[in-house]
């Protein structure tokens, strides 16, 4: 898994690339707690180029979601690919998470 | 319908195997009328399963095997993953849809075998998993 960062409009903008699963999560975590810990509130997560999330990389967006909201922050999800949407719609966490079909969509709601 | 293949499988408990595991279960798959969604959700299901029987049923143990057995029909897949836990009920595991549940980070791996799978039956007392995926 690879994580790229960004920032466009006051918004941290996380490009990963890859699959997030029980192997790969604590990788991704270990980003989320840095940009906690630098006070970063609003974060976009750019799904475009995930090939594969499992309950573990599910977990890990639950508990970025929870600690941003914690500190009054913001997350989205952007550019999921249809299976990867699946998963979020069959869990239902498309009601707890903001999902756009594109960066710009979401700059518009964020 | 007949089927065309039934293989057993016999895995270490060790969470580092869980990809060799599916790639071994998918390689299988090469040349049924499977579509990289199907593909998608049996290796997630069965991803799910074997997490779930090297930490709960097997609790870590890495002597004590997972096994597996696939069977191929032509309109569909059969995957029965066994453990050597206490069993769970699989019919009562928590909804993580529901709205006290929705910000809980766990929970979900069950709850994604009986929604991705179109059947799927727990035996608690052979502790085996059964799950199958059609194919039309």
């Amino acid at each position: 898994m690879q994580i790229k960062l960004g920032e466009t409009k006051g918004v941290t903008i996380v490009t990963i690339e890859g699959e997030i699963n029980l192997e790969s999560s604590p990788q991704l975590r270990k980003a989320f707690d840095d940009l906690l810990k630098k006070g970063t509130q609003k974060i976009m997560l750019d799904f475009q180029k995930i090939s594969y999330i499992d309950s573990s990389g599910l977990a890990t967006c639950v508990e970025l979601f929870q600690r941003l909201q914690d500190k009054s922050g913001k997350l989205c999800l952007v550019q999921l690919p249809v299976k990867v949407r699946n998963v979020f719609e069959v869990t239902r966490l498309d009601k707890l998470f903001p999902i756009y079909n594109s960066q710009e969509e979401a700059f518009v709601n964020f | 319908m007949k089927s065309t293949g039934c293989m057993k499988f016999h895995f270490s408990s060790n969470l580092k195997r869980v990809r060799e595991a599916s790639a071994r279960i998918l390689k299988q798959l090469d040349g049924m009328k499977c579509t990289q969604s199907h593909l998608f959700d049996i290796r997630l299901c069965f991803e799910e399963a074997f997490i779930n029987a090297v930490k709960y049923g097997n609790q870590g143990r890495p002597h004590q095997e997972i096994n597996v057995e696939l069977i191929k029909h032509p309109d569909r897949i059969e995957i029965a993953v066994w453990d050597h836990g206490k069993g769970f009920d699989f019919d009562h595991s928590v909804d993580p849809t529901l709205k006290e549940n929705l910000n809980k980070p766990g929970g979900r791996g069950v709850y994604l075998i009986k929604k991705l799978m179109d059947r799927a039956v727990y035996e608690k007392n052979s502790r085996c998993l059964r799950m199958t995926k059609l194919l039309n």
